[in-house]
């Protein structure tokens, strides 16, 4: 199940609206301490940010994700799937 | 392995490739992006060969029936007959276009381009991007105007890469452009979603569908497309936008920026 959710999300960072992206990282870091889209959300910002950054933050949306990720810990741990 | 040595070590596993990520990330811009933009080539070759395979298989219409064809054959003569009336008005347009631009001493219509494919998706990018086939070896170099239908210009080339480019259009946010609007140079804000917004003293004339024009390119930037003022601001709101679905265009032309 999670590799094929992170299959999922690996290709829909390529080709599919970016909602779709966010709906399925959000998914990922709910259900599993997934570092897997840790690395995805850094394969977007290396492919599709300018080194400049997005109002000049560089890698945006690796950040969110962390924060996504990281956050998330202590609810996956004790409220959500034990 | 119980859950409390499971949680510890994913958490390991979590904090070692945030760690991995952080040095990436600091390598890549210390070395001024040059992981990001081998990671885009590649990107591009893969991306290339999905499209090019997706168009052959839907070109080869495999999966139509014979009504679908027939109904398509219907909807391609009307379009065959409404384009050879376009391109009577095109050749109209073409001939005042040039006694224009020799009036206002633009860039000549004879520059070449050079045209690539899009092989990103711009609904992916949420940063208003686009990734094309062509690079360094194609003579493609940064601050280069990439140009799509009607020769509306959608943006510049950012990044150059040795096979890729990435884009950045007009309309992502915060993107700050000059532009011409009734011979008027003002800044163009993006506001993404294909949209950017100029702010003009309301003592300027402009109605919707007005031409705007990138300064210095000869070509154009989009068409007004709405304009909002109230009678207590001195300066009103006018909405740029691109005149086609940039989403839907698979090819982009290059020009050379000459400023």
């Amino acid at each position: 199940m999670r590799l094929f959710v992170v299959a999922v999300t690996f290709l829909s960072a390529l080709f599919a609206p970016v909602w779709a992206f966010f709906l399925l990282a959000g998914f990922l870091a709910v259900r599993y301490p997934s570092w897997e889209v840790m690395l995805i959300a850094f394969f977007m910002d290396l492919v599709y940010l300018p080194i400049g950054g997005f109002f000049g933050i560089p890698f945006v949306i690796t950040i969110l994700v962390c924060i996504l990720v990281w956050g998330l810990d202590p609810l996956r741990n004790q409220l959500v799937f034990k | 392995m119980n859950s409390f040595q499971q949680n510890k070590k994913s958490k390991k596993t979590l904090f070692f490739l945030t760690v991995i990520i952080l040095l990436i990330a600091t390598g890549d811009i210390f070395s001024g992006g040059l992981i990001r933009v081998s990671l885009r080539d590649s990107v591009s070759l893969v991306n290339g060969g999905v499209y090019n395979m997706v168009s052959a298989v839907s070109s080869a219409k495999i999966f139509s029936s014979k009504q679908a064809l027939a109904k398509e054959n219907a909807k391609l003569t009307d379009e065959l007959r409404r384009f050879s009336s376009y391109r009577i008005q095109n050749e109209i347009l073409k001939a005042e276009n040039e006694a224009l631009r020799s009036l206002v001493n633009l860039q000549e219509g004879n520059v070449v381009g050079k045209t690539a494919r899009v092989v990103s998706s711009l609904k992916s990018s949420p940063f208003s991007t686009l990734i094309i086939d062509a690079g360094e070896r194609d003579g493609i170099s940064e601050n280069d105007y990439a140009v799509m239908e009607g020769g509306v210009v959608v943006g510049f080339v950012a990044e150059v890469g040795e096979y890729s480019s990435l884009i950045n259009l007009l309309t992502a946010p915060a993107q700050k452009s000059e532009v011409l609007i009734n011979g008027e140079l003002v800044e163009m804000t993006g506001r993404g979603g294909g949209n950017a917004l100029v702010q003009l003293p309301r003592e300027i004339i402009v109605s919707e569908n007005d031409l705007v024009l990138l300064r210095g390119s000869g070509f154009s930037a989009g068409v007004i497309g709405n304009i909002k003022s109230t009678p207590a601001s001195a300066s009103q709101d006018v909405y740029i936008s691109v005149p086609f679905n940039i989403q839907a265009q698979e090819f982009v032309t290059v020009f050379e920026n000459l400023l």
